[in-house]
């Protein structure tokens, strides 16, 4: 629609994300996938109303300053790197973040579902991913949102991670248990060629359990995350991941590389510090 | 041998009734007796008389004479944790074949001595454990059958939901005491899900780690031991497996309530649930989407397997599925993750 609002997806993607009138009827507002090339000229359109960075760019931080120098909402998905930390911390404006994992319909139905009441505190989250391979993924992106989502489960700081890689010929497996005071993590992600891809969830608390299991490909799983956004860019949702928990995103992923390297637990002090 | 494996019951202090009842409506069985030794509290003589009862069993506190007798074949040994041992070991040295519960020791000597006597022994030695489920079976024979590929990530859960919470009653103080059973639910449970990572893979950890609390019951919290444990662990074939054991508190609940496993291979990913009569195998390569292993029977049927496994070693002189070998790799691994979860450290096994 001519001279409509619309946002910036900016990949390259899994797949493409292709406009659709569900969103723009909806939202008021035209998803449009663009390559990085492509961002200057967007950014120097009056209708251009947000961009979304996906977590595989290249010098992602280079892009959101630029797009964070003309004063539109930016969504950047996916655990952040330190420089990305920085330039959030020093910024007037701050970013929107996204963890896909927490905007998964399964994910955000399992949330809704924990009652203090009636599955009390959580004491144990088990979740697993298996994916095909993603090279690209910095920082174990898909697997630091599957923990991220998980310690925003409990109740309180984690007290240390450990993580063990296995890489082969034709796949690469990492386990992380994450240690709270009150609970434990276990997460584990498989990347291997065969699918199908999907996220398990487990979650014990002191008095019920839950379990979601969602059969998804990446490519919907960054939908789910455009859809949010654009809920959000609407007014008819909240951000489901504020700047403390973006923070905790970088330092497991810090941490899950940390113990991976030097095969030990690290104490989350060592990553919260820097 | 008689025509009928004339089968004792030694003890029946803790799951001795749910064997029985399944040697007795074994069609190659006949139970000889049930013996105890004299010296133990009343309460364990009144578990053993109703156990006796039962069956129409003559009940001995003889238990010397009665492990003497040549009308005994073979022996299920399944007192107190603390007495799996040392009664074993009585019972191999009288000769007979041995078939005794879960866990086989309540310290890592109390098991080499039983593993070594296990190998020793011309008799039959096996121990009980959750591996023959038809689900389980059948994920065996699709994994060795080459169906997956090859295997890059194994994870099993056995989180029984039938723990305490808050209630406390110090009448069951001797269920958890560590002086009795030797631990919490690693040394309680943690042998199902290694038992069956290894019947369906073939694979055993070389290197573990361990985190374990008390996450969930007042009684574990009282005694000191865990009700839940994540195992890490480094396999044979350099892949990584991972593991939860323990007993949460879950009233109602049946979901995930027994032994769960999820195998990846190259090819596709299997799911084996003791709670579903199939074992699911899924994958992207044509012919292996949602194939599914038929399995005709429910959630008893891993320790009708396993005895009937055991009746099969003795009158075949056969390997059972669990003997010396596989209580070595799977005991082991047991001790080293309490090691481990006692010094924060990568512990090797074996």
């Amino acid at each position: 629609m001519e001279g409509s609002p619309w946002v910036a997806l900016v990949g390259p993607f899994p797949t493409e994300i292709r406009p659709t009138s569900r969103w723009r009827d909806r939202y008021q507002r035209t998803p449009r996938t663009i390559t990085v090339g492509e961002l200057d000229e967007a950014l120097t359109d009056p209708t251009l109303d947000s961009v979304v960075l996906y977590w595989n760019l290249p010098d992602r931080l280079t892009l959101a300053q630029r797009v964070m120098a003309t004063s539109r909402p930016l969504c950047l998905p996916g655990p952040l790197t330190p420089d990305e930390l920085q330039l959030l911390e020093n910024s007037a404006v701050t970013p929107f973040l996204g963890a896909a994992s927490l905007v998964l319909p399964a994910v955000r139905a399992m949330r809704l579902a924990l009652d203090p009441e009636k599955t009390g505190p959580v004491r144990y989250v088990a979740v697993r991913r298996l994916t095909q391979p993603a090279p690209t993924a910095p920082h174990f992106a898909p697997l630091t949102v599957a923990l991220v989502t998980a310690a925003s489960l409990v109740d309180d700081n984690p007290d240390w991670v450990f993580a063990r890689r296995a890489e082969r010929e034709e796949s690469d497996t990492i386990v992380v248990n994450v240690h709270f005071p009150s609970a434990e993590v276990m997460a584990t992600w498989v990347q291997v060629p065969e699918g199908p891809a999907h996220d398990d969830w487990l979650v014990y608390g002191t008095k019920g359990m839950l379990h979601q299991r969602d059969e998804v490909a990446d490519h919907t799983l960054a939908s789910h995350l455009f859809d949010h956004w654009m809920s959000v860019r609407a007014g008819r949702d909240e951000p489901v991941m504020c700047a403390e928990q973006a923070l905790t995103a970088a330092c497991l992923a810090r941490a899950v590389s940390r113990s991976i390297e030097e095969n030990r637990r690290v104490a989350w002090e060592e990553v919260a510090n820097g | 041998m008689a025509e009928k494996l004339r089968v004792g019951l030694v003890s029946g202090v803790r799951h001795q009734d749910d064997y029985a009842r399944v040697f007795a409506q074994h069609p190659a069985v006949t139970l000889a007796g049930m013996a105890d030794d004299a010296d133990l509290p009343a309460e364990y003589h009144d578990l053993n008389r109703a156990i006796a009862d039962e069956h129409a069993l003559e009940y001995t506190t003889d238990l010397d004479a009665f492990l003497a007798r040549d009308d005994v074949d073979a022996v299920c040994v399944a007192p107190e944790y603390a007495r799996h041992t040392p009664l074993a070991l009585r019972a191999i040295a009288a000769d007979k074949h041995v078939l005794v519960d879960k866990p086989i020791g309540i310290t890592l000597d109390q098991c080499d001595a039983l593993i070594a006597a296990g190998r020793k022994t011309t008799r039959t030695f096996a121990w009980i454990a959750r591996i023959g489920h038809p689900s389980l079976q059948r994920a065996h024979d699709a994994v060795a059958a080459g169906e997956l590929g090859d295997i890059v990530n194994v994870n099993a859960h056995f989180l029984a939901t039938y723990g305490n919470g808050e209630k406390w009653d110090e009448e069951e103080r001797a269920f958890f005491d560590p002086v009795v059973n030797g631990g919490g639910e690693l040394l309680n449970f943690g042998l199902y899900p290694l038992t069956a990572i290894l019947n369906v893979t073939g694979l055993a950890p070389t290197a573990v780690h361990c985190v374990r609390g008390a996450y969930f019951n007042r009684p574990h919290r009282e005694l000191d031991i865990e009700d839940m444990a994540l195992l890490n662990l480094e396999m044979e074939s350099g892949i990584l497996a991972s593991v939860c054991v323990g007993r949460a508190h879950v009233p109602g609940n049946l979901h995930h309530s027994d032994l769960w496993l999820e195998v990846t291979g190259t090819r596709g990913t299997l799911v084996a649930d003791e709670l579903v009569p199939d074992a699911v195998l899924t994958g992207s390569t044509p012919g292996y989407v949602e194939r599914r292993y038929r399995s005709p029977e429910g959630t008893q049927a891993h320790f009708e397997a396993v005895i009937d496994n055991f009746v099969w070693a003795v009158r075949t002189g056969g390997q059972p599925f669990l003997g010396a070998d596989e209580a070595e790799k799977v005991m082991h691994t047991v001790f080293a993750a309490y090691e481990s979860a006692d010094t924060g450290e990568i512990v090797s096994v074996g």
